[in-house]
């Protein structure tokens, strides 16, 4: 499976390479007040989850001079739905999905250029085309993430195309699926087929 | 004697008791998202690519400067 990359970008594996560890050590979140935790994962817990296998975690550089950009993590997911009581028990469906679990631009390197809207660079141009190219391969259905509970963060997702769910549907998906790292943060997901006829 | 195991009580509701309405409701949303406008997602992609084609040509006219 080849690697992210298009004009601009090139991803790869997070590893205890110099240069990596030297990244890390220099990212630097835009909003500490709501994006630290994003910060602290990959300073201090994304080495170790990519050796389990639990995540995989790419840095994004920039092709041209190699400088780090932002970092993202997926891993495999799914969300069991419609359950319902059967002769034999219980039956439930699942709805299988990437989450997105991590997503930050290096302010550091967005300040030194003066470089505005890389997200949506990075998202539309490499982590959407890379799930994509996956579900070739594998049943994906959607791409979901658990979004800090703050308005102008969650407002950025939904302009990358993510949707909340109805208020009450998004209650009882939160009490079954939310992890406990998560607890305070809102489901946000989006289709594959919106993504391919975007 | 040996003592029975107690049951698991859970509290909380989880993949075994909730009722089947709820499940169909999620997937029903799930399915069915409100519409998505890419306007603003193709603009900011726009703005953020041709700053990213000044950065690169300033990095080409600083480098081609040094030589």
């Amino acid at each position: 499976m080849k690697l992210p990359q298009n004009k601009y970008f090139a991803c790869r594996h997070l590893s205890v390479s110099r240069r990596d560890l030297a990244d890390i050590k220099a990212f630097e979140i835009a909003h500490p007040e709501t994006g630290a935790g994003l910060e602290r994962y990959l300073k201090y817990q994304a080495l170790f989850d990519e050796h389990s296998g639990v995540m995989r975690t790419y840095l994004v550089r920039l092709k041209r001079t190699g400088e780090c950009v932002g970092y993202f993590s997926l891993k495999a997911g799914l969300v069991s739905v419609n359950e319902e009581r059967a002769s034999n028990g219980i039956t439930f469906d699942t709805v299988p999905g990437v989450e997105l679990a991590n997503f930050a631009v290096n302010n550091a390197f967005a300040q030194k250029h003066n470089a505005k809207g890389l997200g949506y660079l990075l998202f539309s141009g490499l982590i959407a085309p890379f799930v994509l190219e996956h579900a070739k391969t594998l049943g994906i259905y959607m791409i979901y993430l658990f979004a800090l509970p703050y308005e102008r963060l969650m407002k950025t997702y939904e302009s990358y195309g993510f949707h909340r769910l109805p208020r009450k549907a998004e209650e009882q998906l939160h009490q079954r699926l939310k992890p406990a790292y998560d607890e305070s943060c809102i489901f946000m997901y989006q289709l594959l087929h919106e993504m391919r006829h975007g | 004697m040996r003592k029975q195991a107690k049951p698991i009580r859970y509290g909380k509701p989880c993949m075994t008791n909730l009722p089947p309405e709820l499940g169909r409701m999620i997937i029903d949303a799930i399915r069915n998202p409100p519409p998505f406008d890419r306007t603003k997602l193709e603009r900011e992609c726009a703005r953020a690519e041709r700053r990213l084609n000044q950065i690169i040509a300033e990095i080409d006219r600083n480098e081609a400067a040094a030589k």
